[in-house]
């Protein structure tokens, strides 16, 4: 099972937040969730990948080539959604269509009106005009007609109805199928990874906190959940993060073996959702500094 | 090469609708001050020019070229052999004008071709220092840098006639069509290309590693 993106060792640095040493490997064939909160370096890093910023150090390979020598043959073959609209706002649909098809060697103009009619894209509106849904339906429009073996999606859930939100997820997972292609996209929506995502890389303070398979996720962290009698000095430390209230407290542990073996007993012992190893890992890096 | 077209097709395909207005408002312009036709064959190739990149670093626009399979070098090259339609469209408009002026009997002189084909020459040069500007100060600084090339196009238009009470001489070399001077041409472009050259790499240098 190859790399279709290889990060090592990426840093860049801005006035107040730097991505630090970002090593990673992102599976052919899987859907990918980039996963972090606001500020975290999500979309910094997609940046970096596309080619849009340069790191001020480490490397980039995508399908196995140096991305910054090999950028031009790289991008022909991503389909990049942004989490902001980047096209020409004063142009119509069908404008930009003419702007954007000779760029790509395989553009299949049957693919791009098959999904101009399953999207409903009306061809003679112009950008500005259109809803948020909507420019999203064009950009994966645009982004599913050039035979992309890589989809990098940047926020492609965030403002759009629930309906098509299930749709652009199934419509995701049925793209993969042949196991050629693979997807990256970030969100806070957890919920979205649940659903369709195979590994899942989290990102905290321009830091990889993991980049793990969904399912052994859940499989080495645990949420406790007890009475705050049992929070001494040395039980605290177990804890990547830990929410007190006046009854009680919850807080996720790292070791799952550990955490069962100790709280076992004592508190309630439950499989976390991503939001809530999200939730933890943020609220545990934020009491550290 | 197929590339730069496309990019250049984008940017006329961009400008459309403008471009119409912008050609029809100059020609009645340069019409009704047939007299100084060739000075103001300035401004359409450069309102052209400016309109084309405000566009292009208006909202996240850049992020989508630089998203497309290209180089980035192509998309300044694309920028940079854009001033050739640019400078085609400026010379064939002052041509209408001057016909025009000659079918209503307004002008019976000879068309001036070299000082026309001076002024047009002058655009690459004026646009050799914007570039530059352009991909140096990003959307941020365009409106400032448009309104002082604007300004410069504007103030030059009066300018030409003092420049030439002043040097007179260099009017009379351009007007002399002698051979013997061939060899200064030759300097001249040679000179002239070099500096639309240096400009280039001067954006390629500040765009090529440019965060977007």
């Amino acid at each position: 099972m190859s790399d279709v993106i290889k990060l090592q060792g990426l840093s860049k640095s801005y006035d107040r937040f730097a991505l630090r040493d970002i090593s990673l490997g992102i599976k052919e064939g899987y859907i990918t969730g980039l996963i972090g909160p606001n500020g975290a370096g999500k979309t910094s890093l997609i940046k970096m990948i596309m080619g849009m910023v340069y790191p001020d150090q480490g490397d980039i390979q995508l399908f196995g080539k140096n991305h910054l020598q090999q950028q031009a043959a790289n991008k022909d073959r991503i389909g990049y959604v942004s989490d902001e609209n980047i096209y020409y706002e004063h142009l119509t649909v069908k404008d930009m269509k003419r702007v954007i098809a000779p760029f790509y060697t395989r553009w299949d103009e049957k693919t791009y009106l098959k999904y101009q009619e399953k999207f409903k894209l009306p061809p003679g509106k112009k950008i500005k005009d259109l809803s948020k849904g909507m420019k999203i339906k064009f950009s994966l429009a645009v982004a599913l007609s050039h035979g992309a073996d890589l989809l990098i999606m940047d926020e492609p859930t965030s403002g759009l109805d629930p309906i098509f939100r299930r749709e652009l997820l199934e419509l995701l997972s049925e793209h993969i199928q042949d196991e050629k292609k693979s997807i990256v996209f970030s969100t806070h929506n957890t919920s979205d990874l649940d659903r369709i995502a195979d590994y899942i890389v989290f990102i905290n303070e321009g830091r990889l906190v993991f980049n793990e398979m969904r399912e052994t996720l859940t499989e080495k962290y645990l949420l406790v959940k007890g009475g705050r009698e049992l929070l001494d000095r040395d039980v605290r430390h177990m804890f990547i993060g830990i929410r007190e209230t006046g009854v009680g407290f919850e807080g996720l542990i790292g070791n799952r073996v550990e955490g069962e073996r100790y709280f076992k007993d004592t508190a309630i012992c439950e499989m976390p959702t991503l939001e809530e190893i999200m939730y933890f890992t943020v609220k545990g890096s934020e009491a550290h500094v | 090469m197929y590339s730069s077209f496309y990019l250049i097709r984008k940017d006329f395909i961009l400008t459309r609708k403008y471009l119409l207005l912008l050609l029809l408002f100059y020609m009645v312009i340069g019409y009704s001050n047939l007299e100084s036709y060739i000075v103001s064959a300035l401004f359409p190739s450069m309102l052209m020019l400016m309109n084309a990149c405000s566009l292009d670093v208006q909202h996240n626009n850049q992020r989508f070229l630089v998203s497309l399979p290209l180089p980035r070098h192509q998309l300044v090259l694309a920028k940079y052999l854009s001033l050739l339609p640019y400078a085609a469209i400026s010379l064939t408009c002052t041509l209408l004008i001057y016909l025009a002026g000659v079918a209503t009997g307004r002008t019976i002189e000879p068309i001036a071709w070299r000082e026309l084909l001076l002024v047009i020459a002058c655009f690459p040069l004026l646009a050799s220092f914007y570039f530059p500007l352009y991909y140096w100060l990003g959307q941020k600084g365009m409106q400032i840098v448009n309104m002082i090339f604007m300004m410069l196009v504007m103030i030059g238009y009066p300018a030409i006639p003092s420049v030439n009470k002043k040097f007179p001489g260099l009017f009379d070399w351009i007007n002399s069509a002698t051979t013997d001077n061939i060899l200064l041409w030759a300097i001249g472009g040679m000179a002239y290309l070099f500096f639309i050259y240096c400009s280039y790499l001067i954006s390629l240098r500040v765009f090529v590693k440019k965060d977007i």
